[in-house]
């Protein structure tokens, strides 16, 4: 094969990109190992080394992040990256988000935020420097290898972002304008643009929504490699200290991603919500909650020293569920349970190694004695990699049960060996005591993750024991989560007034019912203006209002309003709060554009006149809008009118004016909704909603189908009928609005010519005062065959049927004559509205959240500086 | 017996039930044959049926007359065909995709949706 030298291609940028992959990955290897040797050695020489190469590391990731950049942000198509998730069109502020849609982009994001806390934890984690930032380095070596993209035989290991288009993809170079050598060398002349980016990436929240969750993905691992750095240096209590702050760093901004995506799909996705249990979702709900309740297990932990081996378990599982769920995504076992469609880049194989290598690396440390930590680890983690990496086909479900059995064997092995390592004697807990209550909330918390992380495991229980169960919906997930959140927001109004060790219950009952009697007296008031009024909703109502007066009175009371202390009560009630909209928002949440108009085609009354049940049901939640016509809503407060388009390219707006009417059908408010569409070649319609904000609801609107997307050559004409009439009779169209006149028919060829009859009438069409002339033929061969005649300026249609003989008089010739109407061409959008009332309050519980962690976090920093400074 | 092994006895038990009930509550994905099959024990059990368009056959969507009423034909892996009612608008990507999972209820001639899961092809998609 002869060698085609490429024109234009810009191979510099890429190569110094690929030299920055390769570096960041020898660099980590290399600060991995000296910090682990320089561990339980105090050779500080190692420890320089390691520290200097892990900066270096953190330089080439910052390269490699901005070589892409730079790849992006010149449309050099030539890569395949650029090609893929990009185009000339793209606005420069969203080419952030390139780097969220592609896998590679999204392991790139992930490797930075590790490198930023890295270098953070080598001047913070002061003498936990050594083996935490080995565990830092060692999951750079894992992330950083999956950005190599070497080819070794069969195997590849990475997939790089700097791979060139037509490396990726040879044939793209073999359509038929590329023939030539020539046209071959100039390839990028036909491969100008590239394949754009989703378009509802292309969002203000998708560009700030992202890297806030993979923040909050990669400080997990901070409170692991403390756990692991504690298990490993045996400093079996000291390591909590450090972790706390941490774990609530990680909880704060893995929170605050969660939500700031619920936000996102609540202002642009057209699913009416802010949550769906999608897996996707779910993925990054079950580290928080695993994350979440390891953070209470060590304030617990940290205060009375109680419970170490659950609180250490808890911490090292919340990142190994990071991991798992970065799995569950990034690998495409999902499939067909998630609207969000991930195919395997092939890396799940290395998302595996990244799982298993850090599961039984911590397991061992377990182990007194470092032969039997070593033959514990190889005997481990051997056979789980072999069987997950090569795909065996015979009886592959024994091989999944002997997988799942050594995994299972090797959690219990390593359970006891913390027993053994911590001891197991625990002193009695008193019933009275802050951390008991601690402790079972924090069991309902795991509990919660356990049902979620059980039901989004679904699909990949079907691939490992075979089966066929699909994942459960929503109102699946709500139901049993309404419990758990429940006692959770009970306890967290409950458990502050006991005291660590031991209270006074009698005390402890008197600040408990102060405050419940003031929660209750609100509660009234509540259930009113939030008309809730199934029980257990009521309840829920109760407990969350409980939640919120409960950790305001003990903020007032007991911290006498010490705010900088309070982060905990702080958090407590921004929780109920959420906890309250939550409630609200969802229970009374109302589709408010119910169609009662149209024919329909199943209507409620069949054709026996009896009523349908099944039909009764049936969703009626989109309506019709017909420009221009006020269509007055079901609850008879709103009505909408469908008033305009205008067109932005890409995106095509309807205004939407709304009233509100008050009891007398009197106009009290107005404003207008502007939801948009835009027709994407590669994804068909997307349509965004747009959303009124009132203090005490929202009013959601969206598109879900609008007319210009009609097929219209179908349905052109409609009205149609037949009239058998005589020369100079009159008769009108089917919808009554033209007088159409037969006046003459015209004698093309006769039959006595020959075989063929053809002849011609006139009809006069008559439309308001204007008169135009139709002409129809019928044409009698072997075949009759018609040639109708259509009056566009009358909208009219003629067709000429057939001759017949009068049958009253046989001398009389009859015509008939089939007219129809063209359909008037309606502007219409169908349309979905819903009602949300109080969601405000989610957003303010929000962020009182996120003020309660921040004021957690700087308090327990402090606390860990205080302890450091002793120790020195 | 100190409070510490009742509470953990306890919750061990819930999470038991969990597990437990998972396998009971939840859909299964099945074809079409035995979407009837089974509708005729449980007519309320919701099933997925990953099923392909037939983009061959004719669609019905006719806003004006019905905005809440779309109907179609998709054939499941065995490739057996069905009518399929959806009461909502019709999807708007749905010339894009070539696989749905179709949730919903069989109704003897026609398989009612109650949603149609896209597997959008363009995301991650290799060209």
């Amino acid at each position: 094969m002869e060698t085609i030298l490429f024109k234009d291609e810009h191979l510099l940028i890429g190569n110094f990109g690929h030299f920055a992959v390769v570096l960041a990955f020898v660099a980590a290897l290399i600060s991995a190992f000296s910090y682990a040797l320089s561990v339980n050695r105090n050779v500080s020489s190692l420890k320089e080394l390691g520290k200097w190469m892990f900066f270096i590391h953190a330089i080439s990731v910052v390269m490699i992040f901005f070589s892409l950049f730079y790849i992006i942000h010149s449309h050099y198509f030539e890569y395949q990256y650029a090609f893929q998730h990009s185009s000339t069109e793209l606005p420069v502020y969203y080419m952030i988000s390139c780097f969220w849609e592609g896998q590679e982009g999204s392991f790139l994001l992930w490797m930075f935020w590790h490198a930023v806390l890295g270098v953070i934890l080598i001047f913070k984690s002061k003498s936990w420097q050594a083996p935490v930032m080995t565990v830092i380095a060692l999951a750079q070596v894992i992330l950083g290898s999956m950005l190599l993209g070497f080819q070794i035989g069969d195997f590849k290991i990475g997939s790089s972002p700097f791979e060139l288009m037509r490396e990726h993809n040879p044939e793209a170079l073999l359509i038929p304008v590329l023939s030539t050598i020539e046209a071959k060398a100039n390839y990028l002349q036909i491969f100008k643009d590239g394949n754009g980016l989703n378009p509802l990436l292309q969002n203000y929240w998708m560009v700030i929504h992202p890297p806030t969750l993979f923040l909050g993905f990669a400080a997990t691992i901070v409170p692991f490699a403390f756990a692991f750095a504690g298990l490993w240096t045996k400093r079996l209590k000291e390591w909590i200290v450090p972790a706390l702050p941490w774990a609530l760093v990680a909880v704060m901004v893995l929170g605050t991603g969660i939500i700031m995506g619920g936000y996102w799909a609540y202002e642009s996705l057209n699913f009416g919500g802010y949550w769906a249990w999608d897996p996707v979702e779910n993925a990054s709900l079950m580290p928080w909650l695993l994350m979440i309740t390891a953070t209470h297990m060590l304030v617990i932990n940290k205060s009375t020293g109680k419970y170490p081996v659950l609180t250490l378990l808890l911490t090292i599982f919340s990142f190994f569920m990071v991991l798992y769920a970065t799995f569950l995504t990034r690998s495409g076992v999902l499939g067909n349970a998630s609207v969000h469609s991930f195919t395997d880049l092939g890396l799940s194989g290395q998302l595996l190694l990244l799982l298993f290598f850090f599961i039984f690396l911590t397991f061992a440390l377990s182990f007194k004695s470092k032969l039997s930590a070593y033959i514990y680890f190889f005997l481990g983690f051997i056979p789980i990699m072999v069987i997950s990496l090569f795909k065996f086909d015979i009886d592959s479900i024994a091989i999944s049960w002997f997988g799942t059995a050594i995994f299972l064997v090797a959690t219990v092995w390593f359970v006891k060996n913390l027993f053994k390592l911590f001891g197991t004697n625990i002193e009695t807990d008193k019933l009275y005591s802050r951390e008991f209550w601690m402790f079972v909330g924090s069991m309902v918390l795991l509990l919660s993750g356990f049902q979620i992380i059980i039901m989004t495991s679904i699909p990949v229980f079907n691939k490992l024991f075979g089966g066929s169960k699909a994942s459960a919906g929503p109102d699946y997930y709500n139901q049993i989560q309404l419990w758990f959140a429940m006692v959770i927001v009970l306890l967290t109004a409950i458990g502050q007034y006991f005291k660590y060790k031991q209270s006074d219950f009698k005390k402890v009952l008197e600040s408990i019912s102060n405050s419940l009697l003031i929660a209750i007296i609100l509660s009234v008031g509540a259930v009113f203006l939030f008309k809730i009024w199934e029980l257990k909703y009521l309840f829920f109502l109760i407990a969350s209002i409980y939640a919120v007066v409960a950790n305001l009175h003990y903020l007032i009371t007991v911290l006498k309003s010490k705010v900088k202390i309070a982060g905990g009560s702080i958090a407590h009630t921004g929780f109920g709060l959420m906890m309250i909209g939550i409630l609200v928002s969802s229970v009374n949440k109302k589709v408010i554009s119910v169609n009662n108009t149209g024919t329909g085609y199943f209507s409620e009354t069949n054709a026996q006149g009896m009523v349908d049940e099944v039909a009764k049901t049936n969703n009626k939640e989109n309506l019709l809008l017909v420009k221009d016509k006020t269509v007055l809503f079901t609850n008879k407060t709103l009505r909408a009118t469908f008033n305009a388009v205008t067109e932005e390219k890409p995106n095509k707006y309807f205004s939407v004016k709304y009233e509100v009417l008050d009891e007398k059908g009197q106009v009290k408010d107005e404003f207008t909704l502007k939801p948009n569409s835009q027709n994407n070649p590669k994804m068909g319609l997307i349509s965004n909603p747009d959303t009124r904000h009132f203090l005490t609801r929202d009013i959601f609107t969206h598109i879900t189908y609008e007319s210009s997307m009609e097929d219209k050559t179908e349905k052109e004409f409609e009205n149609f009928r037949t009239d058998t009439v005589q020369i100079g009779q009159s008769f009108p169209t089917g919808d009554g609005n033209r007088q159409l006149t037969l006046t003459k028919i015209n004698i093309i060829e006769a039959p006595e010519q020959g075989n063929r009859l053809h002849l011609q009438a006139e009809v006069i069409v008559n439309t308001m005062g204007d008169t135009f002339i139709a002409r129809p033929e019928f044409i009698s061969e072997e075949k009759i065959r018609f040639k109708e005649s259509v009056i566009n300026k009358a909208g009219v249609l003629v067709v000429f049927d057939r001759v017949i003989t009068d049958p009253n008089d046989p001398k009389n010739m009859l015509f008939i004559i089939t007219s129809g109407t063209r359909r008037p061409i309606l502007d219409y959008i169908i349309l979905k509205a819903i009602e949300f009332p109080y969601i405000n309050l989610l957003w303010l519980g929000t962020f009182v959240l996120i003020f309660g962690f921040t004021l957690s976090i700087i308090q327990r920093f402090k606390e860990f500086n205080k302890r450091e400074a002793k120790n020195i | 017996m100190k409070p510490v092994h009742i509470v953990i006895i306890v919750f061990i038990s819930i999470g038991l039930a969990i597990g437990i009930s998972f396998y009971g509550d939840t859909s299964k994905y099945v074809c079409f044959a035995e979407a009837d099959q089974l509708a005729k024990d449980k007519p309320n059990m919701k099933l997925h049926v990953v099923s392909t368009l037939n983009t061959n056959k004719p669609q019905i969507y006719d806003p004006q007359k019905d905005p809440n009423y779309f109907e179609f034909y998709a054939s499941d892996t065995t490739g057996m065909e069905k009518r399929i009612i959806y009461h909502n608008a019709k999807p708007t990507d749905l010339e894009k995709t070539d696989k749905v999972v179709l949730i919903g209820y069989s109704r003897g001639d026609y398989f009612e949706a109650v949603d149609i899961l896209k597997k959008c092809p363009s995301k991650y998609e290799k060209k």
